[in-house]
């Protein structure tokens, strides 16, 4: 690739497509959208972390999809018929190339942005986390937070094992594991 | 897909053809298509990453220049833009097609300013001086002409690959059976046919040994000399050596070294071959081991396909090894369509009257595997567009008698075309097991033991990607059999066994997939020895109660190697955990049975296709999960009193007289709106993983069906309980549980 936007935040100029999450509005590097597709049915995948929405296959290839909306903790709710699935391409360090979509409102607009519009990340002292935001600007009369979304998919690309997140879950392999132990001091107790 | 030259101008072709679409819509001054086109660009971009003609990779960053002059000023396509575009992509098609033909890329148009256009092509033979330099008095050394002669070398090189793996093959026969006319004539007439293609090619080191080892053989079809095992042996060296030099032109048509001399060693071959021929009592020497021992690597270094791709109706042969796949097509009608994947080489022993020559040359076609793959993907899609097009409720709706004839008759031939495509995959397991004919006789020789291969069931079928990946495996597992398995012959005839040792190859269906066993009949697995070892390795604890079998898979354990004395062969740190990950990454096991004394069996149980499995569709709740069925054992709904639960969140239930763990998979997963509560309510799958068992509670049995395996990407590749994922009939996406994962929780 020629023209990538680093993780360092550098090299800001440049087109950005800009969508809703809620009320908010977010930008992402044009040069990284693959495409943009209609919301479809996804297959949950379970034991993941809530904002893996799961799968969906693109035109053959199965991809994961994440919510933005929960990927950023922002209040949860149905989505309009506007909303769709944004599919990103990614550059992971050893050069592999992954797809994936992220489920965002709506699609606004691209725009142009130069570097000195754009920015940096304020600081909230914590709490919202800004690790994923390369900057803010304003443009079209709103403000825009451009994320960088390497840094939010590379992040979830190579997602380790999810912890199970409900007792049920444990439980359930509790009673599998305890069930299997009792099996062998049965079958040894009829051996004696 | 494999990131071949071939495959890679094959998928730039495609996004060039769909650039050309795109590009159509384009309209001065406006966005259309920007996106689409960036996007273009992108993939072209990942292509020219890898192995491109320079002038190609320029073009491409060209095209990204102009773009991004675009994407930073007005974001509509100027008029310049576009005639750009359009010159750029009748340009790259012309190109892309030169160099699938291997030919010299047209240069850049004018008006590309800063694109340099004096680059050509890779495969330029360099300057003759430095091809003379280093050509020995002895030894007469190659040139390849690979600018005028690239297609012609392509072809020899394939047709030299095969004809030399028969030309083995058949001296194996001769091995056993020396007076065997039918396979001497067929070895004479391979070495013949090398002979005159590379006379044609003027590849004159080839031609003389070739027409020396022709000669031999011609004495001994006249029966002027008998074939004795130094005779053979000459031989092999000999067929070795124009090996060594297949290979080499191999790699010059990739484009290593291109257009240097190509020397191998072949005076001394000739002279004993000459001093055969004199009837000169052959040197028991083994052959020079630089070129015995060398030569049988690089065949199995697979070199990669050829980037041509030719209009001709002559078949194009990649020289991969794979190439030795091809594909009959069965003289017959037109209309119907009967396309078998075979193997090329004959069996030996199957069809000695057959000359191994002849059979080349009968109704195969040779086909780039890249482009296989390709079809067979897309009539995947293709049958999961056309169950779309079936259940689609607005279609259904409708009560047309006509349109439900219509939509029969295309699912019967979707379906039809979907087994025809996946037989193309199909091939026999044979071409790995051969290769252990020479491996079995050089082991055995350098070992002093007497060993004989049997081999059956090699017609068995399999996924040509599951044939390739075997040989590593099946080379390791054979070694060991020769190496450790079998005892010397005074060590056999000293316990009552016959001097001559005996390692069975064997392949067979079983339970949906392949079993293949790996059977000696030597000394057998020493459980003492290898729990010692075990535990001075620190892989067992030395207080460990293990059963037969868990000493046994101590073996398979990183770290170990029984073998006393390193030898040669085995014992060099690569062992068997390397067989069995190899073998569990084609979704396969492997297990041992053996006998002190009698012997040692290796079973390797493999699915048929990497591709495609047979699953077992289940539901719980509104989800559907896909159940290998290889791993299923039984399912059953269970009457009231037939799972007994314990501490009230446990369950067993007794699976033919053995209590076996229930998981009730719904809670597991965190599955919402689960139907079965009670386990009477709903269906218990009993699936396996080596010996261990367990019940799965699901609400219900979809149906069997069968998938096409997808990967689902480093996002899940830490989730261990799917094994990947599938697109159903719908569209939607399946997941794929992963059993070992759920009986070893």
């Amino acid at each position: 690739m020629t023209t990538q936007i680093s993780s360092d935040n550098k090299l800001k100029t440049g087109r950005y497509l800009t969508f809703s999450l809620g009320n908010e509005s977010y930008g992402i590097p044009v040069l990284n959208v693959r495409e943009i597709i209609r919301l479809c049915p996804i297959t949950p995948v379970p034991r993941m972390p809530t904002h893996i929405k799961g799968v969906i296959n693109l035109r053959g290839t199965v991809i994961a999809v994440l919510d933005l909306r929960a990927k950023f903790q922002l209040a949860l709710g149905d989505y309009s018929d506007r909303a769709c699935i944004i599919v990103v391409q990614l550059n992971g360090p050893d050069g592999t190339k992954t797809l994936m979509g992220a489920i965002v409102d709506a699609v606004e607009e691209v725009v142009q942005l130069r570097d000195d519009s754009i920015e940096p990340a304020p600081d909230f002292g914590g709490s919202p986390d800004t690790q994923y935001i390369m900057g803010v600007t304003t443009c079209t009369g709103s403000v825009k937070t451009l994320l960088d979304i390497q840094k939010i998919f590379l992040d979830d690309a190579s997602i380790t094992r999810a912890l199970p997140d409900g007792k049920a879950r444990e439980s359930a392999l509790l009673g599998a594991r305890n069930a299997s132990n009792a099996a062998e001091t049965n079958l040894l107790g009829v051996g004696k | 897909m494999s990131n071949s030259p071939s495959s890679i101008s094959a998928q730039a072709l495609a996004i060039h053809s769909r650039f050309g679409i795109e590009l159509a819509f384009v309209v001065p001054n406006e966005e259309a298509g920007l996106l689409p086109i960036n996007s273009f660009f992108m993939e072209l971009e990942d292509l020219a990453t890898q192995d491109m003609p320079e002038l190609l990779v320029k073009s491409i960053a060209k095209g990204r220049e102009w773009l991004n002059e675009t994407f930073e000023g007005t974001m509509t396509f100027s008029q310049k833009t576009i005639t750009h575009l359009n010159e750029w992509h009748g340009w790259f098609g012309e190109a892309i097609s030169a160099w699938q033909m291997s030919k010299k890329l047209p240069p850049h148009p004018a008006g590309w300013e800063s694109t340099g256009s004096t680059s050509t092509g890779n495969t330029d033979a360099p300057s003759s001086e430095e091809a003379h330099s280093e050509v020995s008095v002895e030894e007469k050394a190659i040139e390849l002409n690979l600018k005028e002669d690239a297609e012609l070398l392509h072809e020899f090189h394939a047709e030299s690959i095969d004809g030399l793996q028969s030309i083995e093959q058949g001296l194996l026969v001769l091995e056993d059976n020396p007076s065997d006319s039918g396979t001497i004539n067929s070895i004479f007439r391979a070495f013949h046919t090398f002979k005159g293609a590379a006379g044609f090619l003027r590849l004159i080191a080839l031609q003389d040994l070739a027409h020396d080892l022709e000669s031999l053989l011609d004495a001994a079809r006249q029966s002027k000399i008998k074939i004795t095992t130094p005779i053979i042996d000459i031989i092999l060296a000999g067929s070795d050596a124009l090996k060594k030099y297949t290979y080499q032109i191999g790699l010059q048509l990739k484009g290593t070294n291109a257009g240097s001399p190509i020397v191998v060693p072949t005076s001394h071959v000739i002279q004993r071959v000459r001093a055969a021929l004199r009837g000169d009592l052959p040197p028991t020497t083994p052959p020079p081991p630089q070129v015995a021992a060398k030569a049988p690597e690089p065949i199995a270094e697979a070199p990669t396909p050829d980037p041509t791709i030719s209009a001709e109706p002559k078949p194009q042969s990649p020289p991969t090894e794979t190439a030795l796949n091809v594909i009959s097509q069965k003289k017959g009608p037109l209309n119907t369509i009967e396309v078998n994947v075979t193997h090329l080489i004959p069996t030996p022993t199957a069809s000695k009257e057959q000359s191994a020559v002849k059979d080349q040359s009968s109704g195969f076609v040779k086909l780039d595997t890249a482009k296989l793959d390709a079809l067979i993907d897309l009539v995947g899609e293709l049958v999961i567009a056309q169950s779309m097009v079936v259940q689609d409720p607005s279609i259904q709706n409708l009560e047309s008698r006509n349109l439900a004839r219509s939509l029969r008759q295309l699912s019967r031939t979707t379906s039809e075309l979907q087994r025809n495509a996946m037989s193309l995959r199909m091939v026999p397991v044979r071409s790995a097991f051969q290769k252990m004919g020479r491996l079995v006789r050089d082991i055995s020789a350098q070992q002093k033991k007497q060993v004989q291969l049997v081999l059956d069931g090699e017609e068995t079928e399999l996924d040509r990607n599951i044939v390739e990946k075997l040989a590593d495996p099946l080379v390791h597992m054979i070694r060991n059999a020769v190496d450790h398995g079998l005892e010397s012959p005074e060590e056999r005839v000293a316990n009552g066994k016959s001097a001559l040792g005996t390692v069975r190859l064997s392949a067979s269906h079983q339970r949906g997939g392949i079993l293949i066993r790996i059977q000696d009949d030597g000394k057998g697995l020493n459980t003492k020895k290898i729990l010692a070892k075990g535990i001075e390795r620190g892989l067992v604890s030395p207080t460990a109660e293990l059963t037969e079998s868990e000493i046994y898979n101590i073996v398979f354990m990183p770290g170990f190697s029984t073998a006393e004395t390193i030898t040669d062969l085995s014992g060099r740190g690569v062992g068997m955990d390397v067989v069995k990950r190899n073998i569990e990454s084609l979704r396969g096991k492997v297990e041992i049975q053996s006998v002190l004394g009698k012997g040692s069996t290796f079973t390797i149980l493999l699915p048929l296709t990497l591709a495609i499995i047979d699953g077992l569709m289940v539901g719980i709740g509104n989800d559907r999960y896909i159940i290998p069925t290889i791993s299923v054992r039984e399912s059953f709904r269970p009457k009231v009193g037939m799972v007994t639960s314990i501490h009230e969140r446990g369950a067993v239930v007794s699976v033919r007289g053995r209590q076996t763990p229930v998981l009730r998979l719904g809670e597991f997963l965190g599955t919402e709106g689960i139907k079965a509560k009670n386990y009477e309510d709903g269906i218990i799958i009993v699936v396996e993983s080596g010996e261990d068992m367990r019940g799965i509670l699901v609400d219900e049995l979809i149906g069997k069906q069968e998938v096409v395996i997808k990967s689902m990407g480093e996002t899940f590749k830490d989730n261990h309980l799917l094994a990947g994922a599938a697109v159903l009939g719908d569209g939607s996406v399946g997941l794929i549980l992963d059993v070992d994962t759920l009986v070893n929780l």
